[in-house]
């Protein structure tokens, strides 16, 4: 099978008629399922899990949140198949209050990144006149860009394409900035 | 000098940890894998919790002078079903 962390774009797709847990299915560029994630139902603590495929027959990511109740939550990203932790997401709680951001953190909890929502304006304008503008986020490494996360505009269907830009692996994991765009996903999407 | 968390691997390795990562994981030095890192209790959650007790028992009483027992007692039981589940889903 081929590496699913080799792509640069990706299709995060959520499921419809979903009752226990979200569902997303990962494309890639070619519009195959590459990967499958799906949140764990009646759990207080977040437990997002991403599969090679939706037969959940084989783990490949788990994410997991540290608190049950946190302004500024952090979820850890572990590898499945090594069972190490390869990094962890922070959502920054005040400055999320006007314009989303998160931050990428290495298993030292050390910032490595940021992802940024686009501009405080638009990000105000979804809070106070409407939730139906697609949101989008840049991520980045220092000055460095690594990844865009742009929402697709349909009020029926969430989805979230993520684009890796050139020299983005050897800055952040691949596999943490796709975690990334699943947790916005579940999260930000949530909101909607 | 920021506050560290002693860490047990279920391999045998201990290790400290930054305290930002209570209730998160940390690989072991010895193993590799990823290890829970025991967590802070959680004030909000147990305050909210607690809440929830008392709303239970306050309905269940209102309930018990306005309705009868029985009444009481379904409020009672369903509200303690439903937090048993909560603190459960932890």
């Amino acid at each position: 099978m081929s590496d699913p962390y080799a792509q640069d774009d990706y299709l995060i797709r959520r499921k419809i008629l979903t009752i226990f847990g979200a569902k997303f299915h990962v494309y890639d560029s070619a519009g195959q399922v590459i990967l499958f994630s799906r949140q764990k139902a009646f759990k207080l603590k977040e437990d997002i899990r991403v599969y090679s495929d939706d037969t959940e027959k084989e783990e490949r990511l788990l994410i997991k949140a540290r608190q049950i109740i946190d302004f500024s939550a952090a979820y850890d990203v572990i590898d499945a198949r090594s069972g190490a932790k390869i990094g962890a997401l922070r959502r920054k709680g005040f400055s999320s209050l006007i314009r989303d951001s998160w931050e990428f953190l290495d298993v030292s909890d050390r910032t490595i990144g940021t992802i940024l929502e686009d501009s405080t304006f638009m990000a105000l304008l979804r809070r106070f006149l409407t939730n139906l503008i697609p949101q989008s986020y840049h991520a980045k490494a220092g000055e460095t860009d690594v990844a865009k996360y742009r929402q697709n505009f349909n009020p029926f269907v969430y989805k979230l394409r993520v684009h890796l830009e050139p020299g983005a692996r050897e800055k952040i994991d691949p596999q943490l900035i796709l975690a990334g765009g699943i947790l916005l996903a579940a999260v930000e999407g949530r909101q909607k | 000098m920021s506050e560290e968390v002693a860490v047990s691997c279920p391999c045998g390795g201990r290790f400290q940890v930054p305290a930002s990562l209570k209730g998160g994981l940390a690989n072991c030095p010895a193993c590799g894998k990823a290890t829970p890192v025991r967590g802070g209790w959680e004030p909000l959650f147990w305050l909210l919790l607690s809440i929830g007790v008392a709303l239970v028992l306050g309905i269940s009483a209102a309930l018990w002078a306005a309705a009868g027992a029985a009444a009481a007692g379904i409020a009672l039981g369903v509200g303690a079903v439903v937090l048993t589940a909560i603190v459960l889903a932890c």
